[in-house]
Formats: structure tokens, C-alpha cells, sequence
């Protein structure tokens, strides 16, 4: 069982399929089915089924051909010819037309012979399926003669150009051509040849077996036709006088038959001026200046009727025209232009009159021989009624409106009248509205516009993006940094100055020169020691010890000289703090003095650490043994017999109070202010802070009594004591130092103030040489 | 001369961290941060040590564990303050220590206000006007005409010195007030230029004494184990 291979998708399906199965596209041409299927008539059915002026078409053309074959045997250029112009036609015919044309229930014996030739010989379908095979073997048939023809010519089509034509081309691409050509080019001269004997004769086609129900158009065409064949002289078939020519001249240069003979070697000779090209019309209307056609329709055109100009002259063509002017003019149109696709029911030719029916010498000579003897014999019926009316429009049924040509149909008008519903213009469902459409709406929606991303830039708008761009990249580039030099100036300075003044200090201290005397007194120092020197044996003495470690070194200096004075006086030390420090260094001066490990335990207390800054002073003023009630070693410190009589700031005999802070010293003169009463207060300061500590101390009323600052006044106060300590000792040496520092100021202002004066030598005389 | 062990360890390490120190003319260097870095932690360890065995044990919790049951109420108040003063640590309980914080401030102010007022600004107002007074000098067995010119210098000096830190250009259409606007100028910045220098030369003065007498520490090390061997 054959199969049938789906135009659209390719795949194979039943023979007596409808439909793909898997594609669901129509496998059956449109007028297979139904009633137009059933109108039409068999491959291999009788003469008698047809109407008469079908089976008078049919039998024309293939008893034409076929006396033409065995009287005039037809050339072999000529036979390829047809052949190309069968393949070209069958390239883009569908499938289901494409078996019907060659079933295998036609009979091939009443088949013309040039039709056999058309016919694909075996595998229609394989055929069909791939265009490119057909190609091929239409290239490899072609003589070279031939090609060398259509060189010279610039001919394409007719002589079978390896190069299909446009139209070709175009046809070729397309895999589902459309059926109304198909109908067509099956009405003219093949449908005998490829009809079933399934099919029976479409009721619109059995008006000939009926007589009765012919449409007037119809009758008004077959009377033409036969007016037009009546008149056409009976003469031999000729062939056109380049045919003819031709042939002439091949046979006499030739002795052989023209198909044997190599047609390479035969000789070309262009064509005569006044002759007509043998592609005359493709070349004037290429198929693809024509828009919108699918299928061309060159056939009745180029091999059948030849020139159309030609045909417009004669009056049996005119004749012919108006009784198949639709047909004429649709051929017309579809080769013109398809703008004009006016029914010729709708608008009937205008009938001529007066006009003189020009002699179909202007036919081909075949074509003639063709019309002439059959339309005698065949076609009486078929002008019975020629003449006798005008055409009327017809009214044709829907199923054929369906059917009617492409170019036939007004799709604007249908587009206008049914909305967006266009007729399939491809496929098997060619000339149907409201098909669905093979891809969704949202595909065949239009591409958006794509819009420029350039922004419009004016002048200026780019003028300050170049500045903005010029700052940023600035500001990514480094500066260089002006290099370090090798040797820092002010290093070497603080290092030169550094081992100056170490090594005047150091030798000083090992040498131990006494090159400088103790300084003299000052009242402040008699004051510290009019106030020591006036304590009761076993006084209470609070001592402050709220100076840092790093200036133990100096306040240690003053407080050593009084603590032995006080003493040796024998008052009763009690140590405090403000620092958590505090009460170890208190413990380690007691310890420190002279002579060491001398001093009783009992002759003083460390009360500890007095906590709150501030607030702790002014408490520790107010209420002593509230503040501190115990010692640093945990005992009741006010158990102690010294300090029974302690209960605040105001019972001590003298507040003695070391640090190098001002701000210390400040904090205990302000809190005690209103509570020591008339406790004298001596202020053992450090260098830094005696001037800020002298106001209260030269004040009237004194708020400090006595002070003692840096080792100046401590070695005042030993040198007062009689008692020569660490300040003396360190007298020279503090001395040279302090000379030593004097020096290098000086010698460091004389250097700075050497390089100032060159400097602006410099500058003036840099400045008198530009001026 | 006996010298402990620990004599002599401290003795090294005082030593050696003094070089340490004095490293530091050569410019910032890893000697000299070992050294500070050591202080530092020194200081953060005896200072949690000594505050603990200063004030935390002898003040709350012996009153709290040894005393009787009025001490131990009456320390139930700072101790409770005392952890409400804690939750400052923690972000979140922050606002439970800030009472705390504020009863402190406001405590802290009150007192520093206060001691400022009576300890420094009346007394030393007193004592600038007492320096006019000829009872006073009489009384202080100074003589007035010295105390006048004290008092006046230190009256001329305070003027100048405040008029010195104006800030404008006044007068600068006179141009007579303003060579006297720009005298008053510099006598002003020349008591503080005075004053710098005095603070200066203490300041100068107390760090050479310290560095003499560490110099004399390494010099007396250093001499404590010639001598033996001499």
C-alpha cells in the first residue's frame, strides 16, 4: 500500500488518508473532495463520462500531441521542453494532486506521448517530497545546445536553463503550492489523464449529459470558442517560422535525426529580429515582480498559447477571450499584476464589435492544428448557443468561490467586510477564511521599534560631562610625594641635643664637681621651715602623696628634707592619696629615708587611697575617719593614740602636700578651704608647677604656708636644715645641665637666626637680580 | 654592701627599662614601646590590686561580711549603687546606670563648683584687692608701696593679658587708638609670653631633675658592682 507523504511535515501517512495525522494539514486537494471530487471526471474512465467538451479539450490536445508524436515526430529540444515545463508545473503541485496525476489507475495508453513524458515515471512522491532530484535530472536532461541557446539569448525558462527562473525558484521553495492553479492547469488539457475512475462528474460539469442547467457563461463561452474555431483556417499544423527555420537547418546540416545528433555540435544561430522570443513573456513579467502569486501560471501561456500579445491581435482571440475571458484574464492578471483580481463574471470583457477576427497566423502553427480539427468534431455543443447572449455574471456556488484562483479573490474587500479574517494564501487551505492560524497572534505580532540608547547631547551638555570626566580622573591619580631626605634635620638635632646633654649630665654626676654653690634662701623656704620646725612632738601631720611615679624623682627631692624634719620633730605622719599609686610610694619614701629603715612604724600611717577625686577630698576633710577608716594594712588606723583626737581636716597640725599636678594641689586647697580652719598647708611641688601654686602661697590671706619647689628650694632647704641630701648632691650637676641647656638654646637661636638672615639675604638679592 | 636578690633584680630591670626609655631619643622603636607597654600593664594591674585592697574590701565588703547588721545596711546602698553602676558596662543596661551616673556628676560638679568658688576665686579675689589695701599690707608686714606695685603689675597684667586674646580689628579709623589698641596688644602678649616661658623653664627644670636622677640611678648601678671589684 503507498503512502502519502504530508506536504507540510514530511511524514508518511495512509493513502486514503485525509488529513496528516500528524500535522493535521490537509493531504487531499480541496476540489478532490466532496461534490467537486465526485464532479470530476476518472483517470481511466470512458469518453463517455466526460462532457463533450471536456472529452473535445482532452481529446484535442492528446490526439494533437499524440498525431503530432507519430506524424511529426516532435523534436527532442521540444520534449525537453515539455518535460521542464511538466516538472517546473509539478515542482510546486501538491500531493494529492500530484497522485491523482499519475495514478495507477490512469492508463497509460490514453495518455498523448508527450504527456508520458511529463509524467513521472516511477516514485511520484519521492519526487515530490524533495524538489531538488527533479532539479537535478532536469539539469542532467538538458542538451548543451540548449544552455548555449539561452546563453546567447538571455533566455531562462523555456530552454530548460539549469537555473531555474524566478518563478521556478519561487515555486520551488514553496512545498504547498495553491490549488486554484492546480485547477486550472488540470482544466485545460490533463484532467483526463489523472482523474480516478472513483470520481464521478461534478454536478456543475454534467450539464452535457443533462443538457440543461448550463451556465450561461459557460454557454456563451463554448459558442466563442467554436465561432473562434470555425474561422481559423484549415490548413496543415504549421509551426512558427523559427521553428520551422530551425529545423530546417538542423535537418539539412544534419542528416541524422535531430534527437540523435550530438547537440553539442549543432549549430546556434541567434534568433531573427522580427521573430518572437521564445521567452518573451517571462522576460517582459517576471514572476517575481508579481506579488502575492503562489503558483505560476505559465503554462497556458507559454507552451499552449503562446504569446499573449499575440492572442490580444487576432480576433479568434478575442473571441476566445470573452468566452474564457476569466480564464484569460486571470492567467493575465497572475501574470500582470494581482492588484487586479476582478471575477470575469463580475466584469465581463467588453464584447467587441465591428472588430474583424484577426487570422491565427499569429498562433503557433501547432496550436492551430490543435483547435482547428478538434473544435469541428468535438465541440458543436459546446458553441450551440454562442452569440445568442450576452455573458451574465455567474453565480457561483461557495465550494467553487473557494476554488476560484488566488488572484481571482479581492482580499482587501474580504478583509474589509470580515474583519482580520484573511484567506489562506498557502497550503491546502488556500482561498479558505477563518482558517486558524498556523502560528498564535503573539508571534506574528509586529517587532517592537527598537529606539536608540544614544542620548542626545548637546555642546554644552558635553563640555561639562568632559570636565566632570577630567575631575574624576584627577582624582584617581596620585601626586607624587616630595621624597623624605636620607637624613631628617630635626633627628639629628634631637639626637645631637640628646647626647649634649647626656653626657654633661653624666660626667657631672661621676665626676662630681662642686663648681656651683648652694643657691640662697628664700622666704618660702623659711616659711616650710618655721612651720616644721614649730610642731609639737607626736603632732599629726597629714602628708598628701598624690605625685606621679615619673616625678618621684624630684618632688621626692623636697619631700624626703621635710618628712626628716618633721620627724625629727617628732610628728606623727598620716600618708594619704588620691592615686591608687599613692600609698606605695608613700611607704617607699618613709622607707627611703635617711638613715634607711630608721623611721618607727609607729611614727606614722599610711591611711591608703582616698577614692572620688574631688569628692573623696572633700569627704576625707569632713569626716577623716568616715573616709579612711582603716590603714593600709587593714587595721583601725584612728585606734592609733597619735590620731585620737582626728576626726577631721582641721585636727592635724600641718597638711603637707606633694605633687607635681596643679591641679591636685588646686583640688586639696579648694576642698579643705572650709574645713582645715587654721592647719597651715606646705606645698611640696615640682619646677613645673610652683608657678602656678605661688599665687595661693603670696596671696593675702595665704591659702598655702610654705613651698617647696624643685630641686632648687629642696636644696635650699637642706643647705637651711644643715642637713646636705640627694639635692645638694645633684646641685652641680642640675647646674650644668641646666647650663648646658641654656647653652644650646642659645647656640640654637644664634644658628636659627644665622639661617634666617641668609635666608632673607637671599630672597632680597634673588629679588634685586629680577628687579 | 648587701644587696638581695631582689635588690638586684629590680636593680636590673629599673636598669634596663630606663635604657629602654631613653632609647627613645634614637625615635619610636621596639625597646621603647616594650617599656611603655610594660608600664602601662603594670599600672592596670596594681591599680586593680591596690583599688580592690584600698576601697572595695575595707569599705564594702568587710562592712558587708564582718560588720554588724547597721554597717551592713548602711553599705546595702552603695553596693546596690554600685551594681546599678555595672550595667553601664552593657549597652542595653546602660539606662539602669545612668541614675547612678548622674547622681556622680551631679555630686562631682556641686563639689568641684563649689571648691573653685571658696578655695580659689573668692580667696584670690580677695587677696588682688587686699593688694591696695594698706591695712592688709600693714597686717602681712609687707610694705604698701611694694605691695602697690605688685598689685598693680598683677592688675596690668590680667588687664592686658585679657585684652590681648580679643579677637577684631576695633579702632581702624583711628588710627591714634589703634597704635594704642595694638600697644595694649603686645604688652598683653608679652605677659603671656612670660608666663609660657616660666611654666616652660619648670617644666624644663622638674624633667632635668628627673633625668639627672635617673642618670644618677644608672650610674650608681653600674658603680654598685664596680665597687666590689675595685
Amino acid at each position: 500500500m503507498s503512502e502519502i507523504r504530508c506536504s507540510l511535515c514530511g511524514k508518511e501517512n495512509p493513502e486514503d488518508a485525509q488529513v496528516c495525522q500528524y500535522c493535521g494539514a490537509r493531504l487531499t486537494p480541496v476540489w478532490q473532495e466532496g461534490e467537486s471530487a465526485k464532479g470530476l471526471p476518472e483517470s481511466g474512465s470512458e469518453a463517455g463520462d466526460l462532457p463533450d467538451w471536456m472529452m473535445t479539450g482532452a481529446g484535442i490536445v492528446s490526439s494533437q500531441f499524440a498525431n503530432a508524436g507519430e506524424d511529426e515526430p516532435i523534436p527532442d529540444w521540444l520534449k525537453g521542453l515539455r518535460e521542464d515545463a511538466g516538472d517546473e508545473r509539478f515542482l510546486g503541485e501538491s500531493v494529492g494532486e500530484q497522485e491523482a496525476f499519475t495514478g495507477g489507475d490512469s492508463s497509460d495508453s490514453e495518455l498523448p506521448e508527450w504527456l508520458k513524458d511529463i509524467i513521472p515515471s516511477a516514485e511520484p512522491t519521492a519526487d515530490i517530497s524533495t524538489n531538488k532530484p527533479d532539479l537535478g535530472r532536469i539539469q542532467d536532461e538538458d542538451p548543451d545546445w540548449m544552455r548555449r541557446i539561452s546563453d546567447d539569448t538571455s533566455t531562462e525558462s523555456f530552454v530548460g536553463e539549469p537555473e531555474l527562473p524566478q518563478w521556478d525558484e519561487t515555486s520551488a521553495q514553496q512545498s504547498i503550492p495553491a490549488e486554484p492553479e492546480a485547477f486550472e492547469f488540470s482544466t485545460v488539457d490533463d484532467q483526463p489523464a489523472h482523474r480516478s475512475e472513483e470520481q464521478d462528474i461534478p454536478a456543475w460539469l454534467s450539464f452535457e449529459k443533462e443538457g440543461e442547467n448550463i451556465p450561461d457563461w459557460l454557454s456563451r463561452s463554448e459558442g466563442l470558442f467554436e465561432e473562434v474555431v470555425s474561422k481559423q483556417p484549415e490548413s496543415e499544423p504549421q509551426f512558427p517560422s523559427w521553428i520551422d527555420r530551425a529545423t530546417e537547418e538542423t535537418a539539412a546540416n544534419e542528416p541524422e535525426p535531430f534527437g540523435e545528433q550530438p547537440l553539442d555540435e549543432a549549430p546556434i544561430e541567434p534568433l531573427a529580429a522580427g521573430e518572437p522570443p521564445l521567452t518573451a513573456e517571462p522576460e517582459e513579467r517576471p514572476f517575481e515582480e508579481v506579488p502575492g502569486v503562489d503558483e505560476p501560471t505559465f503554462d497556458l501561456g507559454s507552451w499552449d498559447f503562446g504569446a499573449e500579445a499575440d492572442l490580444s491581435k487576432s480576433e479568434e482571440v478575442e473571441l476566445f477571450d470573452n468566452d474564457l475571458s476569466w480564464l484569460e484574464k486571470i492567467e493575465s492578471h497572475s501574470l500582470e499584476t494581482p492588484a487586479d483580481t476582478s471575477l470575469p463574471d463580475e466584469k465581463p470583457a467588453p464584447e467587441p464589435e465591428g472588430q474583424e477576427v484577426q487570422p491565427a497566423d499569429q498562433y503557433p502553427d501547432w496550436l492551430s492544428q490543435i483547435v482547428k480539427p478538434e473544435t469541428e468534431e468535438q465541440l458543436p455543443a459546446f458553441t450551440s448557443d454562442l452569440g445568442q447572449e450576452a455573458i451574465s455574471t455567474a453565480d457561483l456556488p461557495s465550494w467553487l468561490k473557494a476554488m476560484r484562483p488566488m488572484e481571482a479573490l479581492d482580499f482587501e474587500g474580504q478583509a474589509d467586510a470580515q474583519g482580520q479574517e484573511l484567506p489562506e494564501k498557502a497550503g491546502p487551505l488556500a482561498g479558505l477564511v477563518g482558517a486558524l492560524p498556523a502560528e498564535p497572534e503573539i508571534i506574528q505580532s509586529a517587532k517592537p521599534p527598537a529606539y536608540t540608547l544614544k542620548p542626545r547631547v548637546s555642546e554644552m551638555h558635553a563640555e561639562q560631562a568632559a570636565m566632570l570626566a577630567a575631575l574624576i580622573e584627577q582624582e584617581g591619580v596620585s601626586k607624587p610625594v616630595p621624597q623624605a631626605p636620607i637624613v631628617k634635620t630635626q633627628s639629628l638635632q634631637r639626637i645631637l641635643i640628646g647626647v649634649i646633654l647626656f653626657a654633661a649630665i653624666l660626667i657631672s654626676l661621676i665626676s662630681s664637681p662642686l663648681v656651683f654653690n648652694a643657691p640662697a634662701l628664700n622666704s618660702q623656704v623659711f616659711a616650710v621651715n618655721q612651720l616644721i620646725s614649730n610642731l609639737q612632738p607626736g603632732a599629726p601631720v597629714l602628708v598628701v602623696v598624690d605625685y606621679s611615679p615619673g616625678f618621684s624623682g624630684e618632688v621626692t627631692f623636697n619631700l624626703k628634707s621635710m618628712l626628716a624634719h618633721v620627724l625629727a620633730k617628732g610628728g606623727h605622719l598620716v600618708l594619704v592619696s588620691t592615686l591608687p599609686t599613692g600609698p606605695v610610694q608613700a611607704e617607699q619614701l618613709i622607707l627611703s629615708l635617711e638613715p634607711v629603715g630608721a623611721v618607727n612604724p609607729a611614727a606614722y600611717t599610711n591611711l591608703g587611697f582616698i577614692p572620688g577625686g574631688h569628692v573623696g577630698v572633700l569627704a576625707f576633710a569632713q569626716d577623716t575617719r568616715d573616709a579612711l577608716p582603716f590603714d593600709t594594712h587593714g587595721a583601725n588606723a584612728w585606734d592609733n593614740p597619735a590620731l585620737l583626737r582626728i576626726h577631721s581636716i582641721r585636727d592635724f597640725s600641718l597638711i603637707l602636700i606633694a605633687s607635681e599636678n596643679p591641679d591636685t594641689v588646686r583640688t586639696w586647697i579648694e576642698q579643705t578651704q572650709s574645713y582645715r580652719g587654721d592647719t597651715p598647708v606646705i606645698v611640696a611641688a615640682s619646677a613645673q608647677n610652683e608657678p602656678v601654686i605661688m599665687p595661693y602661697y603670696t596671696a593675702y590671706p595665704s591659702q598655702v604656708n610654705g613651698l617647696l619647689g624643685g630641686l632648687w628650694d629642696s636644696a635650699q632647704y637642706e643647705t637651711l636644715l644643715g642637713q646636705p641630701g640627694a639635692a645638694l648632691s645633684f646641685w652641680s650637676t642640675f647646674m650644668i645641665a641646666l647650663s648646658t641647656v641654656v647653652l644650646l638654646i642659645v647656640v640654637g637661636s644664634a644658628i636659627n637666626a644665622a639661617l634666617g638672615f641668609m635666608h632673607r639675604t637671599s630672597s632680597a638679592k634673588r629679588t634685586e637680580g629680577r628687579g | 654592701m648587701d644587696v638581695s636578690l631582689l635588690d638586684l633584680i629590680g636593680g636590673f630591670l629599673a636598669f634596663f627599662l630606663t635604657l629602654f626609655v631613653f632609647s627613645y631619643i634614637l625615635g619610636d622603636n621596639l625597646l621603647f614601646r616594650l617599656a611603655i607597654h610594660l608600664f602601662v600593664g603594670v599600672s592596670a594591674g596594681f591599680v586593680a590590686a591596690a583599688v580592690f585592697y584600698s576601697v572595695i574590701w575595707p569599705q564594702l565588703l568587710r562592712p558587708l561580711l564582718l560588720g554588724t547588721l547597721e554597717e551592713r545596711l548602711l553599705v546595702v546602698v552603695p553596693l546596690i549603687l554600685s551594681l546599678l553602676l555595672l550595667a553601664k558596662a552593657a549597652p542595653r543596661l546602660s539606662v539602669i546606670g545612668a541614675p547612678v551616673m548622674a547622681f556622680l556628676v551631679g555630686v562631682g560638679a556641686a563639689t568641684i563648683v563649689g571648691g573653685a568658688l571658696l578655695g580659689t576665686l573668692f580667696p584670690q579675689i580677695q587677696a588682688s584687692l587686699n593688694l591696695f589695701d594698706p591695712n592688709a599690707a600693714g597686717k602681712a608686714g609687707v610694705n604698701f608701696g611694694s605691695m602697690l606695685f605688685n598689685g598693680g603689675l598683677i592688675l596690668v597684667g590680667t588687664a592686658v593679658t585679657l585684652v590681648s586674646f580679643q579677637f577684631g580689628t576695633r579702632f581702624s579709623n583711628n588710627p591714634s587708638l589703634q597704635t594704642a589698641w595694638r600697644a595694649v596688644y603686645l604688652v598683653g602678649r608679652f605677659f603671656v609670653a612670660v608666663t609660657f616661658g616660666v611654666i616652660f623653664a619648670g617644666v624644663y627644670s622638674a624633667v632635668l631633675t628627673v633625668l639627672i636622677e635617673r642618670v644618677n640611678l644608672l650610674v650608681e648601678f653600674i658603680r654598685s658592682f664596680l665597687v666590689p671589684i675595685g
